[in-house]
């Protein structure tokens, strides 16, 4: 859980030191691809917790995912229909379901 | 350990996207759909396409220029001048012109009437000679006038009891229209078969339209004097 948020302040250290940018044009997409990634940093903590964890169907998802919801969004604005907002609801269920299990498993691991 | 390490290098990959993202979304800023973008883009397109034809404006413009210190330094820019002006007189109708056409023309019936038919029938009236000239305009006539006046964009033709009023002065039939133009069509335009003037000989008026290598149209002769017109600013090239 820790080495998550650890990860991701490192990454934004990181990314705002580089000096490269994404066209604005592809932010929404980005942002969509964002949302999904994290959904499966948080799966992969709770999978870590279970002492489930596959590192072959982390990646897939974590890539795939991020590449589905971008394409959602892409589609969705060619069509004229917002598309994405399907991939920003059930990442986002998803990522509070597994918040709340990990957030459950240290509570439990604390009363202990 | 391993699998701590490698959700940690997955979350740095996530914090650089979002740093990527947070660096666009510097100052005030909102999701544009691909709609807005590709109506934007119509947009600048067509500024694109009228930027382009300014510049044949001015290129247009630049060649006059040059025309003018030709002329000037050879000493003429008046003559230069002079035809131009000359130029839009003649379309203005303030210039007697002649050339090719066709001499129209119109006056009462003169057969018996049948019993109890509206002597009306008979008689030209100020909507047969709209018709005529209307027609002649369609047949492609460059230049008309009626009795010795030149119609122009301001000339009315109206009815005034048994005459007719056109630029303001009064006529008696007969009414006699010379247009210059292609005398065939001319003509076709006031004899041919389903044309007003046809259906006009047939009624019992006199309408005769001959042919002539040579018509004379004489210039408006009025003052025009406009009081509402102004002259917007950016004018289209003529």
């Amino acid at each position: 859980m820790i080495i998550a948020f650890i990860g991701i302040i490192v990454g934004l250290g990181i990314g705002f030191y580089l000096p490269i940018t994404f066209p604005a044009q592809y932010s929404l997409y980005l942002s969509i691809s964002i949302i999904a990634a994290f959904d499966s940093i948080f799966g992969a903590v709770r999978a870590n917790l279970d002492n489930k964890f596959d590192t072959v169907i982390f990646t897939t998802g974590f890539f795939g995912n991020a590449f589905l919801a971008g394409m959602l969004a892409y589609i969705g604005d060619q069509l004229g229909v917002p598309l994405y907002y399907a991939a920003i609801v059930a990442f986002g269920v998803r990522l509070f379901e597994n918040f709340a299990y990990i957030r459950r498993h240290f509570i439990s691991k604390l009363r202990e | 350990m391993s699998n701590k390490y490698y959700i940690f290098m997955m979350a740095c990959i996530v914090g650089l996207l979002m740093a990527f993202t947070l660096k666009n979304a510097s100052g005030e800023y909102r999701i544009v759909p691909f709609k807005v973008i590709n109506d934007y883009k119509k947009v600048i397109e067509k500024e694109h396409a009228e930027i382009k034809s300014i510049r044949n404006l001015l290129d247009e413009t630049t060649e006059k220029i040059e025309y003018f210190k030709g002329e000037q330094a050879e000493g003429d820019v008046g003559d230069a001048l002079k035809k131009e002006l000359d130029g839009y007189r003649a379309s203005a109708g303030l210039m007697a012109l002649e050339g090719p056409g066709v001499l129209v023309i119109l006056s009462d019936g003169d057969r018996e009437l049948i019993d109890g038919e509206d002597p009306n029938n008979l008689l030209v009236h100020d909507i047969d000679v709209l018709n005529i000239v209307n027609g002649l305009k369609i047949a492609g006539a460059e230049a008309i006038s009626l009795n010795g006046q030149r119609v122009v964009s301001i000339s009315e033709i109206n009815c005034a009891g048994p005459t007719i009023k056109i630029n303001d002065r009064v006529y008696s039939q007969p009414y006699i229209i010379k247009a210059i133009g292609n005398p065939d069509y001319l003509r076709a335009a006031i004899k041919a078969p389903g044309t007003y003037g046809n259906l006009l000989k047939q009624v019992g008026l006199f309408v005769e339209a001959n042919t002539s290598v040579s018509i004379t149209v004489p210039a408006y002769e009025e003052q025009i004097d406009y009081k509402y017109l102004k002259v917007i600013e950016r004018s289209e090239k003529p």
